[in-house]
């Protein structure tokens, strides 16, 4: 029996199978065993993948160190920004942003389908969603029996109203419930009932109100020169402020479960 | 020994900049990277590998894996840095193989150089003749050490592909290798 190197190539070619290629390319067959015409290949690819070179590791000082100083700065980066490592796969940002938008736009057009968005979104919603096929009423529409109560900058009676209101409210020497129930009448048109029910415990004096910490006292001074300094308007807001406010210290800190 | 440590501990400290770990993993991927870069990129080939290794050095602390992990990643990072340098600069460089061949043309002896075919650089040198899709799954198999399967992931192709393309690279390597070996009997 021949050799693969007795045999005459050139005469009798012998096709290179896949099998044998990967073989060769693993580097799984010696020359020697290689088939005809290929013992060639197989010493090139043995040359290709021989032992290194001093020549290779020239760089090797100053690559390492710029290395140990990129890792070092990217593990303190990491570091840095824990909410992002702490937060699961399943919400890493793109997810969550694509969520966010999703959850919005359903809760968008239930909103809009109920009618229970404000004016101008139901007419927006309901315009976007008719292109869609999808019939929700626009803002008259949801208004139903309600009257239309807004006001425009056209309508001056308002103003003035107020206007008259205001000097009533500086200028009357009558004070504490007798001087709020006249102004709350003169506002509502004899409507108010102000003054008729119970009876103010301090009389006359001006109630301090509690929206020291509160960011606008614009509702609480409009509301304390028209009852004469009884009104607690505004207390809320400063109120709810304060408690957001002591909310947000509470929440906790993720990156230090780490 | 630091270098005789197991692989996953050295990775492991590769990770929090443990200057002795980066150089243990520099000296065992470093040759086989070089040479793949180089085939392909010439003398080009050097800068890129510095930049694959500090790109390696910035994702390390998300790496997971073993060492052929490792190495698959790298020569991933490899692959792509030298897409991005063919696109710099417009055309696939050339300059080792015209090196090479400005080499050979002066000794202009088909049986030197055929004694001399497995010398390293003239093999590279061989390879880089090839078409690049062939010459780069050649260099992934056989520099890089990595199978169909992974060799597949790394250049975007089928397995079913790749062993056809680098089939093809083989013949083509025996056919050109053939042809000099009948020049050199035509001369004697």
């Amino acid at each position: 029996m021949n050799l693969w190197s007795d045999m005459d190539y050139d005469m009798h070619p012998v096709p290179l199978d896949l099998d044998t290629a990967d073989r060769l390319l693993a580097g799984a067959l010696a020359p020697e065993d290689a088939p005809p015409g290929y013992a060639k290949v197989a010493r090139l690819l043995e040359g290709a993948a021989a032992e290194p070179m001093l020549d290779e590791l020239a760089r090797e000082t100053e690559v390492v160190a710029l290395m140990a100083a990129e890792v070092r700065l990217s593990s303190s980066i990491e570091s840095s920004s824990p909410r992002a490592s702490f937060m699961p796969l399943a919400l890493s940002r793109p997810r969550a942003t694509a969520a966010a938008v999703a959850a919005a736009l359903a809760c968008s057009a239930g909103l809009a389908s109920a009618g229970a968005l404000p004016g101008a979104a139901q007419d927006v919603a309901s315009a976007m969603l008719a292109k869609v096929g999808i019939s929700v009423p626009g803002a008259d529409e949801s208004a139903r029996d309600h009257p239309n109560v807004r006001g425009s900058s056209a309508d001056t009676s308002d103003v003035a109203k107020g206007s008259d209101i205001s000097d009533l409210a500086t200028t009357t020497e009558l004070t504490g419930v007798n001087k709020g129930a006249t102004i709350s009448s003169a506002a509502s048109d004899g409507k108010s009932q102000a003054g008729q029910h119970g009876s103010a415990s301090g009389g006359s004096a001006a109630v301090e109100t509690p929206n020291g910490g509160g960011k606008s006292s614009k509702g609480t001074s409009t509301a304390d020169t028209a009852s004469g300094g009884a009104s607690s308007a505004g207390s809320g807001n400063a109120s709810s402020g304060k408690e957001n406010g002591r909310q947000r210290k509470r929440r906790p800190q993720f990156g230090r479960l780490r | 020994m630091q270098s005789q440590e197991p692989l996953a501990g050295i990775l492991a400290a590769a990770k929090t900049g443990a200057e002795w770990a980066i150089t243990a993993l520099y000296r065992e991927h470093q040759p086989s990277l070089l040479r793949y870069l180089r085939a392909q990129a010439g003398s080009e080939g050097e800068d890129l590998a510095s930049e694959v290794w500090l790109q390696a050095a910035a994702g390390l602390g998300r790496f997971d894996g073993d060492d052929a992990a490792f190495r698959r990643w790298l020569f991933t990072i490899a692959h792509r840095r030298l897409i991005d340098s063919r696109r710099r600069q417009g055309r696939r460089s050339t300059i080792l193989l015209v090196e090479s061949q400005a080499e050979a043309d002066e000794s202009n002896d088909p049986e030197k150089r055929a004694l001399r075919v497995s010398d390293s650089e003239e093999a590279l040198a061989r390879i880089a003749t090839l078409p690049p899709e062939q010459a780069e799954i050649v260099l992934l198999r056989v520099i890089g050490g990595l199978d169909v399967e992974e060799v597949a992931s790394i250049v975007g192709k089928k397995p079913g592909t790749v062993r056809v393309l680098q089939h093809r690279a083989l013949k083509r390597l025996e056919e050109e290798l053939a042809g000099e070996g009948r020049r050199v009997d035509v001369t004697e």
